[in-house]
């Protein structure tokens, strides 16, 4: 395990943090996205916080789980990777029902459901793929999506 | 330093396999050396016995991966001395006719010309051993052998490889380079028997004569018996080496150098075995191939304990013996950690590359660059990636890399790969002594990689007596290695630079 790899999952989880917790209540508490049918203070209190602790949570736990599992993987033969890729779909599996069911069971408000969607999304994004994109183990380091780029992005040298 | 080694005999022949082999590990080599040479000279009247051909092929292996590895230097043993091969001599040739004891010395015109010379031939061999075809070797018969090599004229020096080897001696020598000459033979056959005696004493004397022996040390390893054949029951041959005999022609032979030879080599070695290994017996040429014995990586520590010393008349007298018979571990072998890690490193790294590294760059070449380099994150840091325009843009190409379906870098794979399994087919031999049991490297770990990826991982198995802590062995794995290959920076670029930066990584 890389210091500069648990350090860009921290990172990025302060990040995902402050959008959740601070950024995304912010927006709706001054109405650039807009909601009329709950009150929004009630609304933020009451169906926000927990579902977005819901996905917080879950999406932070699917990125240990990811980094701390692969970082015992032995892999022998490149071929051994396709179990590892399929693994990191099945975990993202998690992120998912999350945010269905922090929509489904937390929102009560129809008017932000597409806002809150395309939020839950992207916070998805901002805390389990972009970590793993760009800070899984060496061995699995270019198997999520996207990493290839990303992670010579980030590590020109390796 | 420059290193001249003559091999004589079929003995001799596998003696400089074992030198090419120990070579390779960078055992030949000072620590903190980075040059070296070693001029190889076979010599045998059998041009095509098989253990010489199996050390003419070795050498060949060794001389193509250095040419290749020599382009790029990097800090680890492997393969940094320079072989320089001085090919084959046979006695006969020059000689057109008949290879046959009485055509050489024109036996017929002697005892026509000059009677009692003829007659005194007649009184010295026997009519069998005049007329017996000698292609093969001298059948055991040293006396056959002096006879023929005693021809050689070194005040002369119109025959190749002669020349050039006391050129390069000369030159050496004038060059401050204290050249050292060692040579190898077995005492108890017949090329090795008869040439390294007559052979040490030439050189000597013309070395004498042109007021370098004083700058020139000459050694010699002598092999005492150690394997024997059961002779042919019945057959059309008369004149053969016979086992039964070895001992004998071995006691004749040390008489001889304790009152004839001694002022001929500065140092000499002198090794054999108690128990002989069985081999088929063989009269000579390609059937003539006779196992590689650890007796031979005894002799190619010889050369380094002689090459890497300073040795002079006050030097001690050196035994070594086996701490039990019938076994040899480690600590049987001189300079046990030193040669243990010049052995070990070399075999890891050839186990490593046949088993895993190899056939995962047979997958790459199948699967596409795009696809592998996802599965093998080291492989970018030696090949150039496939990328998209984007990255291309963003100086993410890796244009400065070697490009991996470029001819040179395939057949580089080819040739490290070849070389990795004629030295750990030399490792596996040597631990098939019949009578013997080898315990350096685990035997079944030799044979297995044949270029198909191995599963399970038992690099950690590979050299006995390594005693390692369950932590170090859990982490001694290709798996690891693996992901220390994508960790540590490269040795260089390319094939060449990802087999260096391995075998740096697989140091015991």
């Amino acid at each position: 395990m890389k210091a500069s790899e648990l350090i860009r999952i921290a990172a990025f989880a302060v990040l995902g943090a402050f959008l959740v917790f601070f950024l995304q209540p912010w927006l709706y508490q001054n109405q650039i996205l807009f909601m009329s049918d709950q009150t929004v203070d009630t609304w933020l209190t009451d169906a926000y916080m927990p579902g977005a602790m819901l996905v917080f949570g879950v999406a932070f736990a699917a990125t240990l789980a990811w980094y701390f599992l692969s970082a015992g993987a032995k892999i022998l033969i490149g071929k051994d990777t396709s179990l590892w890729q399929v693994l990191w779909w099945m975990i993202l599996l998690a992120p998912v029902l999350a945010i269905c069911a922090a929509l489904a069971f937390f929102n009560n408000s129809q008017d932000a459901l597409l806002t809150l969607t395309s939020l839950y999304i992207v916070d998805v994004v901002l805390l389990f793929w972009l970590p793993t994109a760009t800070s899984s183990p060496l061995a699995t380091k270019f198997l999520p999506p996207g990493s290839f780029f990303l992670r010579r992005l980030f590590e020109p040298d390796g | 330093m420059s290193l001249y080694v003559i091999g004589i005999g079929g003995t001799g022949a596998k003696c400089l396999e074992a030198i090419t082999n120990l070579s390779a590990t960078g055992l030949l080599i000072k620590p903190g050396q980075t040059e070296q040479t070693v001029n190889l000279l076979f010599i045998d009247a059998d041009e095509t016995n098989g253990s010489l051909e199996r050390a003419r092929n070795s050498l060949n292996l060794y001389q193509q991966n250095h040419s290749l590895l020599s382009s790029n230097r990097a800090p680890v043993p492997w393969m940094q001395t320079q072989i320089k091969s001085l090919n084959l001599w046979s006695p006969f040739s020059r000689t057109s006719t008949d290879k046959k004891l009485g055509n050489f010395f024109g036996y017929n015109t002697l005892k026509q010309n000059t009677p009692p010379l003829g007659n005194l031939f007649d009184v010295l061999f026997t009519e069998s051993e005049r007329e017996v075809a000698l292609d093969v070797g001298f059948r055991g018969r040293p006396a056959i052998g002096s006879a023929v090599m005693s021809q050689i004229d070194l005040q002369r020096l119109d025959e190749e490889p002669w020349r050039t080897l006391i050129e390069r001696i000369q030159g050496d020598a004038g060059g401050g380079l204290a050249p050292k000459v060692i040579l190898y033979g077995s005492m108890f056959g017949g090329t090795g028997a008869s040439g390294l005696p007559t052979l040490g004493r030439l050189l000597a004397n013309k070395l004498a004569r042109t007021g370098l022996k004083d700058r020139v040390k000459i050694a010699c390893v002598f092999l005492l018996p150690y394997f024997g054949f059961t002779p042919p029951v019945r057959g059309t041959e008369e004149v053969y080496a016979r086992a039964d005999q070895f001992l004998l022609n071995t006691e004749a032979a040390l008489r001889y150098y304790l009152t004839q030879a001694e002022r001929v080599f500065d140092t000499v070695y002198l090794l054999g075995n108690q128990s002989l290994s069985q081999v088929e017996f063989s009269v000579g040429k390609q059937s003539q191939r006779n196992k590689p014995h650890f007796v031979e990586l005894f002799a190619a520590l010889a050369a380094r304990h002689f090459s890497l010393n300073a040795l002079n008349e006050t030097s001690p007298i050196f035994l070594i013996s086996r701490q039990q018979q019938g076994r040899l571990n480690w600590r049987d072998l001189p300079e046990t950690m030193q040669v243990k890690e010049g052995l070990g490193n070399a075999a890891r790294f050839a186990y490593v590359w046949l088993a895993n590294i190899a056939p995962e760059l047979a997958r790459a070449k199948s699967v596409g660059i795009n696809r592998f380099q996802r599965e093998a994150p080291w492989f970018i840091r030696f090949f150039q990636p496939n990328t998209g325009t984007i990255e291309r843009m963003m100086g993410l190409g890796g244009d400065q890399m070697a490009d991996f379906n470029d001819a040179k870098e395939q057949a580089a794979i080819v040739t490290i790969s070849d070389w990795c399994k004629d030295y750990l087919r030399w490792l596996a031999d040597f631990h098939q002594c019949e009578g013997e049991e080898v315990m350096l490297f685990k035997e079944s770990l030799l044979t297995k990689p044949t270029g198909e990826q191995i599963i399970p991982d038992e690099l950690s198995q590979i050299i006995l007596g390594m005693e390692q802590d369950r932590a170090k062995q859990a982490n001694d794995t290709i798996s690891k290695l693996r992901t220390n290959l994508d960790r540590t920076p490269p040795l260089g670029k390319g094939t060449i630079g990802l087999a260096q930066t391995l075998y740096a990584l697989c140091k015991p």
